[in-house]
């Protein structure tokens, strides 16, 4: 279906208003600076995501807990390092976590 | 006051004042459905009267965002000239949040349509249509992003010049909304 406006008429009966020539060059540039913007709302996700498994780690770094291993500081370097591995077609895999 | 009672427990006039309360419950207003819309749009609020929007089985299409935009009789809706802000909680409890300047956001989070992954929300728009106050506004919901992960989002805020907004438009970021029932309901504002 053309794009169009779902409203109702002073009847209250639902209509489908198609968009007029300057509303669709007008939504075409919308939807140009929308996808245009992909990579940059993408990465943004991935830095949260990753912020939030290196969050789930913190204790690992509590005085309590004594030295932290190789491991675990391997695994947490890979996470703070995993936006710039991060490829468009999202086929860098997170990092394994580690015990 | 002076009351007529034609049978036990039911009076059928009332003359003078009643002291009752003004009505204050939401009544429905009118429904729209969306089908492949690019927007929905509300159109003739009038002033003194809350508005409400229940939006149910909403779907959109992966990688878009959801808002809104106050508008004008016309229309002539506002794009920029707003102080709102939207905050999520994913199903992890992370947090995230920013502010928008130009719109109504309505869902933060990047919305599917994939099967199971209809969102909700309720949107409600304080005495709009009042020339003399600034339109205030905030929503509630639950959306999924296109990884099957569900959110938490509420956004509120405001339009920063005080003028008659009788018209709302929701829309998408890009493409259309794939389907979604708006109910809009109003009360007095009083």
């Amino acid at each position: 279906m053309a794009r169009h406006h779902a409203t109702v008429n002073s009847e209250g009966e639902q209509i489908n208003v198609p968009f007029s020539s300057e509303e669709e060059t007008a939504r075409d540039a919308e939807e140009k600076t929308w996808s245009d913007g992909a990579d940059a709302r993408k990465m943004a996700e991935i830095r949260r995501d990753r912020d939030v498994l290196l969050g789930n780690t913190d204790w690992w770094g509590a005085s309590d807990n004594g030295t932290m291993s190789d491991a675990r500081i391997a695994y947490r370097l890979a996470l703070r390092n995993y936006p710039a591995t991060y490829t468009a077609n999202n086929s860098a895999a997170w990092p394994t976590v580690v015990n | 006051m002076t009351a007529t009672k034609i049978t036990p427990g039911l009076i059928t006039t009332l003359a003078g004042a009643t002291g009752f309360p003004a009505p204050s419950g939401y009544s429905l207003v009118s429904t729209i459905n969306a089908s492949s819309s690019t927007t929905v749009d509300i159109s003739g609020m009038e002033s003194g009267y809350d508005y409400m929007i229940n939006i149910t089985q909403w779907k959109g299409s992966a990688n878009i965002t959801f808002y809104g935009y106050v508008g004008v009789a016309g229309p002539t809706f506002r794009t920029a000239n707003y102080r709102s802000h939207w905050a999520e909680i994913n199903y992890s409890g992370a947090s995230g949040g920013a502010q928008e300047t130009n719109r109504v956001p309505i869902s933060y989070t990047a919305a599917s349509g994939d099967t199971d992954e209809e969102s909700h929300f309720r949107v409600e728009l304080l005495d709009p249509a009042n020339a003399s106050v600034k339109t205030q506004f905030f929503n509630r919901g639950a959306t999924c992003n296109s990884s099957n992960n569900q959110y938490s989002v509420h956004a509120q805020g405001k339009y920063l010049t005080a003028e008659a907004n009788t018209d709302f438009r929701f829309y998408v970021s890009s493409g259309n909304i794939a389907s979604g029932i708006f109910k809009v309901y109003r009360r007095p504002n009083v």
